[in-house]
């Protein structure tokens, strides 16, 4: 049995070696918060979901490989443009064809459900169903 | 036995892998573990690779052939390999103790990932790009259909559908033995590709320089909660940082030792990085330009047909996939603005400006908060710029400072090299591309871009500081 082990014999290798130590040391100090931070938070939830909010609506749209999506809100808040990547998601691989309400289905995530039934007036559509978070899923006739 | 089926495709991955590399090296004595983190990454490649092929001929996702192929191909190794041994009079099975002991440094690396894994369990869907991108594409491979094709349907710019397949594929392959597109498998897919990176680290890092200070990588990895984040996010930066860590350990083996298997290797790792990312394909592109030269930069005993015929082979077979994407199914980049001739968003000094400020507060955040600290009080606005790296960056120049030159050894030219090569072309694109406005895009990409070399240059680093020491091996010193 031969085991060959270097040392830190050089100053720099010494050097980097103990510089490589207490980072680790001060990187932990803060992933223990980080870690601590997830902990609470598992107190209320599992773990985190994405697409919760359009959880029950591939129900509707069997066999569809297109749909629309429409929003009156701001898309440069990042907010928004997390829902509907989340909506994207949540739906694959059905694709969704923002703010396009040329399709037979469209999801509406409007701010308010006035909005949304102003729309689908507009384009004679009727909603089949509609969730807790305000997310209408609609059919056009 | 369901928790079983969640891991069993990875399993399948690391056998076909490693049966593939043991037959490769089955007359080099190189350490098992370090076979072992080589045969992970091939594995899920080669296991990517099966899955793109019979996407392409059967125009859908067929678990049943996947497996049927995957079996044929175990198979056709094993037989290979035992006819090898039994041709070569090798024996079947060796162990020495050792090997066993080898395996405590993996042990230390996973226990110190048990907070990433904690922290991986409870975003389990990852980061922005995770569901947007990567895992977007997986599931419409994975459920789509024959409608799989759809995902590259411009109208889904946001999700980039010009990007390489070879972590979507990866998470497919994780989800033959499922009925949905359950999280577990990308979570476990991402801490798969950090486990095997840190090793393939150290466990190179000690091949070549008989250290095993070489751990302290591995636990500054996973003790700065940026790379921590960056790994359980889900991205195919991970992976990008596997595959280019792997191809340049390769290559310098193979010139290291005139080693075809190592060329050969090195080749095949090169194609699998050109197929994780835009990145990962700019990179394996600029690796393939310098291998040749590399090989016979002050290397006059090489015979060139031994590295260069197996290296190219490895390459041509292992960039198919890429090529065939590229050409059939990869759509234009649809952001992207050329600057140099855009009247509406040209290049502008601003532009440049910015981009080579990020880079310097990006990595030497530390410095400029000394400075802050120093005089900002008194020098109106300044911003205290949060430490992400923790001036890990800082320490990587000063070692490279402390190694004197021989970070430019003959050996391992070939990696700053490219890194020079691989920040000028990225700068200019940052420059070219006037799509995105700078500050958003640098903010949201450069650390990721830092975050897939980093393997490499820390291997660099480390190897430059520990190169040509003398050794004591019992009562013998050699160098």
């Amino acid at each position: 049995m031969n085991f060959s082990r270097v040392k830190p014999r050089t100053v720099p290798q010494f050097l980097f070696c103990l510089a490589l130590i207490v980072l680790t040391i001060t990187n932990s100090v803060v992933l223990k918060e980080e870690i601590r931070r997830i902990y609470n938070y598992k107190k209320i939830l599992d773990f985190n979901v994405v697409g919760y909010q359009f959880a029950g609506i591939e129900a509707f749209l069997k066999d569809v490989e297109y749909m629309g999506y429409y929003t009156d809100k701001d898309m440069d808040d990042p907010k928004n443009a997390k829902l509907f990547a989340h909506a994207q998601f949540a739906l694959a691989p059905i694709v969704l064809d923002f703010n396009n309400l040329n399709h037979k289905y469209i999801i509406f995530a409007c701010s308010s459900d006035g909005v949304a039934h102003l729309e689908m007036n507009k384009i004679k559509a009727i909603a089949l169903g509609r969730n807790q978070f305000g997310i209408v899923i609609a059919q056009r006739q | 036995m369901k928790t079983l089926l969640i891991y069993l495709p990875f399993v399948i991955s690391l056998l076909i892998g490693y049966l593939f590399i043991h037959i490769l090296f089955l007359k080099h004595s190189l350490e098992r573990m370090l076979k072992l983190m080589l045969a992970g990454g091939l594995g899920l490649g080669l296991s990517a690779y099966i899955n793109f092929f019979s996407l392409i001929f059967l125009n859908r996702f067929q678990p049943t052939a996947l497996l049927i192929i995957h079996g044929i191909v175990f198979l056709a190794l094993s037989i290979l390999l035992l006819f090898l041994i039994k041709k070569n009079n090798l024996p079947l099975i060796t162990f020495q103790p050792k090997d066993a002991f080898n395996v405590i440094p993996l042990i230390l690396i996973i226990g110190a990932s048990v907070p990433l894994w904690y922290q991986a369990h409870f975003y389990a869907y990852g980061g922005w790009d995770a569901w947007q991108v990567w895992n977007l594409k997986a599931k419409f491979i994975f459920l789509g259909a024959e409608n799989w094709k759809n995902m590259f349907d411009p109208i889904l710019w946001r999700s980039s559908p010009h990007y390489p397949l070879l972590f979507p594929l990866v998470n497919v392959w994780g989800w033959v033995f499922q009925s949905e597109a359950i999280y577990k498998v990308p979570v476990f897919s991402s801490y798969a590709y950090t486990i095997l990176g840190l090793g393939l680290l150290y466990y190179s890092l000690k091949h070549l320089t008989q250290s095993v200070y070489a751990i302290l990588i591995a636990f500054i990895f996973l003790s700065l909660p940026l790379l921590n984040k960056l790994s359980y996010s889900q991205y195919s930066d991970n992976i990008v940082g596997f595959y280019l860590l792997a191809s340049f350990f390769s290559l310098i083996m193979a010139k290291t030792e005139n080693n075809k298997s190592f060329a050969l290797l090195g080749g095949i790792f090169l194609g699998l990085l050109s197929f994780s990312k835009s990145e990962g394909y700019l990179a394996s592109l600029v690796i393939l330009f310098l291998t040749p030269v590399f090989f016979f930069w002050k290397n006059k005993e090489a015979n060139k047909k031994r590295l260069l015929i197996p290296f190219f082979l490895g390459a041509f077979f292992a960039f198919l996939p890429t090529i065939i994407f590229e050409i059939f199914y990869s759509p234009n980049n649809q952001t992207f603005v050329n600057g140099l001739t855009s009247p509406t968003k040209p290049i502008t000094l601003n532009r440049i400006k910015t981009v080579f400020g990020f880079y310097f507060f990006e990595m030497c955040a530390p410095l400029w908060n000394a400075f802050y600290k120093m005089v900002g009080k008194t020098m109106g606005e300044f911003t205290y710029l949060e430490p992400k790296w923790n001036g890990l960056w800082v320490i990587v120049f000063i070692g490279l400072i402390m190694s004197r030159l021989k970070c430019l050894s003959s050996k391992i030219i070939i990696i700053p090299i490219f890194l020079l090569c691989y920040t000028g072309i990225v700068t200019f694109y940052y420059f070219l591309n006037t799509y995105f406005e700078i500050g958003w895009w640098l903010q949201n990409t450069l650390h990721r871009i830092l975050f897939a070399v980093l393997p490499t240059i820390l291997f660099w680093v480390y190897y430059s500081l520990w190169e040509s020491q003398k050794i004591s091996v019992g009562k013998k010193t050699v160098s």
